[in-house]
């Protein structure tokens, strides 16, 4: 079960770098590809944390691709 | 709809279906635990607790499954698809509590991780015997978890409906796992084959239900194409009185999913597919002058399938006529939001 402990160790650096990459997306980069955040309060920036978090990967992606195109 | 997002879109009926459901739920939990403590009154609040969230988050997964097809075989439920977004987020809540609990009570008190611990502390995944059933709940509940996460209107949108779609689609595989979580589980655990007799019945239930609709589904369409007469592009659907007043009639035609509404004399087409969540547009209601999509309430004007100002959602439209009482729809799609003439019903 050597591999397991190896394959939990990688699952939690990948949900580490999430939270510092949810955090501030939740508070600064959604709003950059997705207009409708402007104005979005506290629970609702909070409520998008879980899943920004799990699809860290995905977002980033999203967000320098928006910011290549600028749209 | 696209203006600024809110943290929870509730209206005066979502309000009512989460306090009906909210009472159903507590109603449940009581019964549950007055029986548990009458046929096991030396039972741990711990094991009560899993024991009630457990069967209740599956009883929630089953019903929510259940709801899809039973709306198109008796439109009478229909309601019940109106706010199923709260009830599948209330369903991960009540299963996240009950996997918290199961690795507090049994993976958390040892010397390794309890992650590590629900994966490696019974290594029979060759036996079906002593299969480690946790696993297989854990999974179900990662994929309840990445749906519930994602529920909120922002990812819809940012992940694009076609990924959320199949992201969402996920919840069947996690109700295959449950189904083996349970099962696998009550023979391990169980002597009373009273509980798979209960997951039999309700998978049972489900597959019966989408063959059902999805029979009927086929039967209206071949019914629909063998009717259907054509002429200058246009087929003929149905009697204009065949639609209720501010209801639609829902055709297939040449690759396009065709909402007909009727109302104030008149009838419209748009495309039948909402662009919230891609929500049977023809199986809600024209209220207060806009079309009224049943999943989640989203609106568009019948006559042009734009959304009513801040909103701008659009709907391709198609062009109708009424001759003789017949309505006859041209498939050939406008761009989105165009606005198109209503036939007018004669007297």
């Amino acid at each position: 079960m050597y591999w397991l402990q190896i394959l939990l160790y990688g699952v939690y650096a990948y949900l580490s770098l999430g939270l510092i990459f949810g955090l501030w997306f939740v508070f600064k980069g959604a709003e950059q590809i997705d207009e409708n955040m402007h104005g979005a309060t506290w629970p609702t920036r909070l409520l998008l944390l879980p899943a920004s978090i799990a699809l860290w990967v995905v977002l980033l992606k999203k967000y320098l691709k928006h910011q290549r195109h600028g749209s | 709809m696209s203006v600024n997002y809110t943290t929870v879109q509730w209206n005066r009926q979502k309000r009512r279906y989460d306090r009906i459901m909210g009472g159903i739920i507590a109603l449940y939990l009581l019964t549950f635990t007055l029986l548990q403590l009458a046929f096991y009154p030396l039972i741990s609040p711990e094991t009560l607790i899993i024991r009630a969230t457990g069967t209740l988050a599956f009883i929630m997964l089953q019903f929510i499954l259940c709801i899809g097809p039973m709306a198109r075989l008796d439109h009478r439920f229909l309601p019940l698809l109106y706010n199923r977004r709260h009830l599948g987020v209330t369903t991960f809540l009540i299963g996240a509590v009950h996997g918290i609990f199961n690795i507090i009570q049994f993976h958390s008190l040892g010397y390794v991780d309890p992650i590590f611990s629900v994966f490696a502390s019974n290594t029979h995944y060759g036996s079906l015997q002593d299969f480690p059933f946790q696993v297989l709940g854990f999974f179900a509940l990662l994929i309840l978890f990445l749906m519930a996460a994602t529920s909120h209107d922002f990812w819809l949108k940012n992940l694009s409906p076609r990924w959320w779609k199949s992201l969402h689609m996920l919840v069947y595989l996690a109700y295959g796992l449950l189904v083996f979580h349970v099962m696998l589980g009550a023979i391990q655990l169980e002597q009373s084959p009273m509980w798979i007799g209960f997951v039999g019945f309700g998978l049972f239930t489900l597959i019966s239900l989408h063959l059902m609709a999805a029979g009927v589904e086929k039967k209206r369409l071949q019914e629909q194409m063998d009717k259907a007469a054509v002429g200058e592009g246009f087929y003929q659907v149905c009697s204009a009185e065949d639609i209720p007043e501010n209801r639609a009639k829902m055709v297939y035609l040449e690759g396009q999913n065709i909402a007909v509404f009727r109302y104030d004399g008149k009838v419209s087409a748009v495309n039948n597919i909402c662009r919230h969540q891609h929500g049977p547009i023809g199986e809600g209601k024209i209220v207060d002058g806009c079309i009224t999509c049943p999943w989640h309430g989203y609106q568009y004007l019948p006559q042009n399938g734009q959304s009513p100002p801040p909103f701008t959602e659009k709907l391709e439209t198609y062009d109708v006529k009424i001759v003789d009482g017949m309505v006859w729809v041209n498939p050939t799609p406008y761009p989105e939001g165009t606005e198109r003439p209503a036939a007018i019903i004669q007297a």
